[in-house]
């Protein structure tokens, strides 16, 4: 699975999306943003960020054949609240009710690019941003899509949810891997997750030891995956990072390898309730070190 | 492509707690539609709805509705209790035996509890209370604890999760990422999807008549179901009996409009045409479609016009039914409690009617089962699912060993 393009965004919870479009797509993706929840406007907005990067990625796809695989720990949790409390105080509001879903970023992104391939909402923790990524595998390797646009998005809930922070969201292009090596940006190797309920160290002992001629490669995690799965990355080389929350850590770290491009580089992550993981294993090529 | 086989099926609707019941009062033309007596009165008596009671817990007048406790999770454990029993794999004992899959599908997970937690939050914003976990994917991590399993999803592509949930189970197995999978699809209602239906005004006033000229809207339902899926040789290994077979499955995507499908079906006959091609068939094998057939004006139309135009002339013969009017529209747990009544007509030859269809729309031009069950030759049936946000997904069975399975 080659990795096309990408693009990462953090933002404070109170910041505008709209100043984070890109100047060729303001105009056209300003009135949509408005009628959309946070969740949604995340997942657009870094997607329009990705494109506008390299538009060769959409004109190169047919919308029927690009899939959509979205990862998120927790989804719609803030519409949803935001919601329910509108219910609760006599005014329920339509609007927000029609966002109450976590998948309903695809259904913008397909409305927005004109995607009309599979879709598929992922929520398994933190694990999700890299489930979505072995899932996208799949249907490449399937034959389901052609193209695959993966998104991991985290809406920052401060008190429901004290670990997020920031607003996040990373979004990658990514295509069958077919021996064609110019404009790709890495390549997944392979992507592994396991489960095994209440103990992270093991579960993630279990995917390092899936991921073949990874033995000697750096492992990007963060502090939380060094925690629970001391155990597990034990004599391992370990590039700590710091990440966003939720289900964009991993793949947040994924773009970190890319851009340090170690080569090989493996990216591990383990969701914080310590009974699933989830790693892959990236090489980036030559052409990308010292970005 | 290959197909996979069934060997185990499970089911919870209020039609009763187990697939065999399902099936039987589906036959009977039974439905579990009607008004609840702990909700009258109240602003979430919004129209006829279906719940589910468990022996003992006093749910016959719909209160659980109300409740904070965990029920999806009890919904799911219930389901997999029968489908993994009716495969001959035991609760216990599968950890160390066999690389087992996990795939749930729902569109709420466990909301009740935190949806309470909200509430006392709402009360008494001075004294935050403990807020219970978010819970989408609850129900099938502890499902996935208790057995065992290797690999675990919650996927949630709104009202066609379960189909989504189903396509990737077969995936998964073609791929030989997993031995065996336990597919299912779990929702139970509470006040924040009830109230939300309403909002859009989408929630009918009596019990719902898909593909009716007076059809006006869904029951919402609650419900769970499971189908046990595995390779066809490993079944036949163990000498487990093949109910029936999941031999395709396609997905995708209206790209139209958040809340409305799009009205010329184009993203719903992807879907559908997808499935088939996976299958390897052509649209000629189909002998029977298990509609998405809401209730609601657009979704109906819709389907009639993507079913037209995937069956051409064959449309006007080709048997359609939906069991909305006999479960409620059970969300999450749609696909794959369609998917176990396919599995049923597959084994028995015996097609449902569309339970509150009395006079079917004349410009759908599709074939309704109507009145009564209707015999028939099946051996591949199509079954279809649309949700918010312009998601499809299809998925084609195909006949097992033949046999009664009641």
């Amino acid at each position: 699975m080659v990795i096309r393009g990408f693009a990462r965004l953090v933002v404070a919870p109170t910041e505008p999306l709209s100043t984070y479009l890109p100047d060729g797509s303001a105009a056209e993706l300003r009135a949509p943003l408005l009628r959309m929840d946070r969740l949604c406007g995340l997942s657009v907005v870094a997607v329009a960020r990705m494109l506008a990067e390299d538009s060769s990625l959409r004109s190169g796809a047919i919308g029927d054949e690009v899939a959509i695989v979205l990862g998120s720990a927790h989804g719609c949790h803030k519409t949803d609240e935001e919601y329910y409390r509108s219910y609760l105080q006599g005014q329920p509001s339509p609007r927000l009710f029609a966002y109450t879903l976590p998948s309903s970023p695809i259904g913008e992104l397909s409305i927005q690019y004109r995607l009309r391939g599979p879709g598929l909402t992922v929520t398994m923790g933190r694990t999700s941003g890299l489930c979505a990524l072995a899932e996208a595998d799949l249907l490449l390797a399937t034959h389901q899509a052609e193209a695959c646009l993966v998104v991991a998005v985290e809406v920052a809930q401060p008190v429901l949810s004290p670990v997020l922070l920031q607003d996040a969201a990373v979004a990658l292009w990514l295509t069958r891997d077919e021996g064609t090596r110019s404009s790709e940006l890495g390549t997944i190797e392979s992507v592994s997750d396991s489960f095994c309920a209440g103990r992270g160290s093991v579960a993630l002992g279990r995917v390092l030891s899936s991921l073949h001629g990874a033995s000697d490669s750096p492992i990007y995690c963060d502090e939380e995956t060094v925690r629970i799965g001391a155990a597990a990355l034990e004599h391992r080389t370990l590039q700590r990072q710091s990440a966003p929350a939720g289900a964009v850590s991993g793949l947040w770290l994924l773009t970190e390898a890319l851009h340090d491009a170690g080569e090989p580089s493996a990216v591990a992550v383990v969701d914080d309730a310590g009974h699933a993981a989830a790693a892959l294993l990236v090489r980036s090529p030559s052409v990308l070190r010292g970005v | 492509m290959s197909g996979v086989a069934i060997t185990g099926l499970g089911a919870l609707t209020g039609l009763g707690s187990s697939a065999s019941e399902l099936y039987a009062r589906l036959l009977d033309g039974q439905t579990a539609v009607r008004r609840l007596p702990a909700l009258q009165g109240s602003a979430l008596d919004v129209g006829p709805l279906v719940t589910v009671s468990l022996p003992g817990d006093g749910n016959e007048d719909g209160r659980a509705l109300l409740s904070s406790e965990p029920r999806a999770s009890q919904f799911l454990q219930h389901v997999a209790h029968e489908a993994l029993g009716q495969s001959g794999l035991a609760f216990s004992g599968l950890r160390s035996s066999l690389r087992l899959g996990v795939c749930i599908a729902t569109t709420l997970g466990e909301k009740a509890p935190w949806l309470h937690g909200l509430e006392s939050l709402s009360r008494d914003p001075a004294v935050p209370p403990q807020i219970p976990p978010y819970g989408c994917s609850l129900p099938a991590e502890q499902l996935a604890a208790q057995l065992g399993a290797e690999r675990v999803r919650v996927i949630s592509t709104a009202c066609c999760s379960s189909n989504s949930a189903l396509a990737l189970s077969l995936y998964w197995l073609r791929r030989g990422l997993c031995d065996v999978v336990l597919c299912g699809g779990v929702d139970v209602l509470q006040p924040f999807v009830v109230s939300g239906f309403r909002l859009l005004r989408a929630q009918s006033q009596e019990v719902c008549r898909p593909f009716d000229v007076r059809r006006s809207g869904v029951n919402l339902g609650e419900a769970a179901a499971c189908v046990v899926l595995e390779p066809e040789p490993r079944a036949r290994e163990r000498g487990q009996r093949v109910l029936g077979r999941l031999v395709g499955a396609g997905l995708s995507q209206d790209a139209h409009h958040m809340t409305a499908p799009d009205p010329q079906g184009r993203g719903a006959l992807l879907a559908m045409e997808r499935a088939l091609s996976d299958a390897g068939l052509p649209v000629d094998a189909v002998d029977f479609v298990s509609s998405h057939g809401t209730g609601t004006p657009f979704n109906d139309q819709m389907e009639a016009r993507a079913l037209k135009l995937l069956l051409g002339e064959r449309s006007r013969h080709v048997p359609v039914n939906s069991i909305k009017g006999s479960v409620g529209h059970t969300l999450g747990a749609a696909g794959v409690l369609e998917a176990v009544m396919a599995v049923h007509i597959l084994a028995d030859q015996r097609i449902p009617a569309t339970v509150g269809l009395e006079q079917p729309d004349p410009s759908f031009e599709i074939d309704l089962v109507i009145g009564g069950p209707r015999s028939a030759r099946v051996r591949y049936v199509l079954s279809t699912a649309s949700g918010f946000g312009g998601e499809n997904a299809a998925v084609v069975l195909a006949a097992g060993d033949g046999g009664g399975l009641s």
